[in-house]
């Protein structure tokens, strides 16, 4: 299968997509990971490969770059709707 | 191991030899510009600097036409100054001195005007080129290697690809006693946090976190509603979410080593290993002050495709994706796209460390082979 995804960095619960992926498709190039997107990912953005709960750190390159604002279920899109800067 | 380069006199290796024909203010830059016609093997430099600016700016610009002087890529180095500037080319030829290089310095009101400074600037350059033709190259120790990073025409894939290879060729430099600075402190916003832990000491730390912290304010200050297009609309539809997440990008090219030093814009490192130099985001001007820090050979990330070049260090450009590469060939030395095409990070790195092998022999690289001068003396103060 096409590797439509990046892993930056092993410590991280996002990847990034490469290319564009379909809700229900398969994310690759995360590993041994198993996951289906649950909703369409546009190329370049993120993709959840972990769940990551409410007010817990998203983490990109190995580091904090947010804390989920809500819920943030594996294969979920992040971005600014569910992302958020600053702790509450 | 090493590499073959021009030993100075001050125990300095370049990686090129270059004659230098520099003017100390701007009126100068007409004559440095007809020497430079008449002599194309110079390296004839202009610059809007050098006489009516505050106190501040005379100090960086002193600090960082003296560095261009003292980069081990320049083997000689003629002044133009007119003679009534604030930063005159005599004193400026005089504090270069301690280099041992050969320096002088010439000033058109004393020299008769235009055309006989010019001609008398020929003379002198033609001399100097002769002297440095017979140098050759010897061994030098990657010890001696300071690589200065940059990244401009960032896109969203530049800290995927582009920004992370140039990490693992900063590691390489750093693991073999060289230095590798890491500047752009607008595009360290958001990542204080992270950095003031990859200091070396606690001292380096609070230094690093008050340098970005303080640029924050003054971004906040100096751009006003604007701020926040440090982070573009562009680059949030391109997926990243906030400024952390893109700087996080940015400061990956610096690779994993801890922060061992802070220096101020145009200043040279005191010690080996990852510096951080205090410069603007915007590229030429960061390009100029690594250069003036010292820095012989600069690594250029891009994703939009940026053509910048630099007068006295080889630039090294890395796509950070193939359409790029494809798209603007003449101008790209490596594709770091194929990272996403099956080539591992590793190999990749193994390539960029041996094209810096490669340039620091005398490879041109496309920005220096399509002659892309560019320099810009950064400034904090108006003019008067």
């Amino acid at each position: 299968m096409e590797t439509n995804a990046v892993l930056v960095n092993p410590k991280d619960n996002i990847a990034v997509a490469i290319k564009e992926i379909k809700a229900g498709e398969t994310v690759t190039g995360i590993g041994d990971l198993e996951l289906q997107a649950n909703e369409d990912i546009m190329r370049n953005h993120k993709v959840a490969i972990a769940e990551v709960a409410e007010n817990e750190p998203v983490l990109k390159y190995g580091e904090k770059i947010g804390f989920a604002s809500k819920p943030i279920r594996a294969g979920d899109w992040v971005h600014s709707h569910n992302l958020k800067w600053e702790e509450d | 191991m090493g590499f073959l380069g021009y030993r100075r006199p001050d125990g300095k290796c370049g990686v090129r030899n270059h004659v230098m024909v520099l003017s100390s203010v701007s009126c100068a830059n007409g004559v440095v510009n007809a020497i430079g016609r008449e002599v194309p093997e110079v390296k004839a430099v202009t610059h809007p600097e050098g006489c009516g600016r505050g106190i501040a700016d005379v100090e960086i610009t002193g600090r960082t036409v003296a560095g261009l002087c003292n980069n081990p890529n320049v083997a000689s180095i003629l002044i133009v100054g007119l003679g009534c500037e604030f930063m005159k080319a005599p004193q400026l030829a005089e504090q270069v001195q301690a280099s041992g290089k050969r320096v002088e310095s010439l000033v058109i009101q004393e020299n008769g005007g235009t055309k006989k400074t010019t001609a008398r600037g020929i003379e002198i350059a033609r001399d100097m080129l002769a002297e440095t033709g017979t140098l050759e190259r010897e061994a030098c120790g990657w010890d001696k290697l300071i690589l200065g990073l940059e990244c401009g025409g960032s896109d969203a894939l530049s800290g995927v690809t582009a920004n992370p290879l140039v990490g693992v060729a900063a590691d390489w430099l750093v693991a073999r006693g060289g230095t590798v600075i890491l500047s752009e402190t607008t595009e360290m916003i958001g990542t204080e946090e992270v950095l003031k832990k990859r200091a070396a000491t606690p001292e380096i730390g609070d230094k690093l976190y008050g340098m970005i912290k303080d640029h924050t304010a003054f971004v906040k200050e100096a751009l006003g509603p604007f701020a926040s297009m440090v982070i573009s609309p562009g680059n949030i539809e391109g997926g990243l979410t906030n400024i952390t997440e893109k700087s996080l990008g940015c400061i990956i090219k610096g690779g994993t080593t801890p922060v061992v030093e802070v220096v101020d814009y145009g200043a040279q490192p005191s010690t080996a290993g990852l510096v951080i130099m205090d410069t603007p985001g915007s590229d030429v001007f960061s390009l100029t002050g690594m250069a003036a820090g010292g820095a012989q050979i600069l690594l250029f990330t891009t994703g939009r495709g940026s053509p910048v070049g630099f007068p006295i260090a080889p630039v090294v450009k890395i796509a950070s994706n193939s359409e790029l590469f494809n798209m603007m060939e003449d101008d790209m030395d490596l594709n770091a796209g194929r990272l996403l095409e099956g080539v591992s990070i590793a190999h990749a790195g193994d390539e960029l460390v041996d094209l810096i092998k490669r340039v620091a022999e005398g490879e041109q690289p496309k920005a220096e082979a399509n002659l892309q001068d560019c320099l810009s003396i950064h400034t904090v103060g108006p003019a008067f």
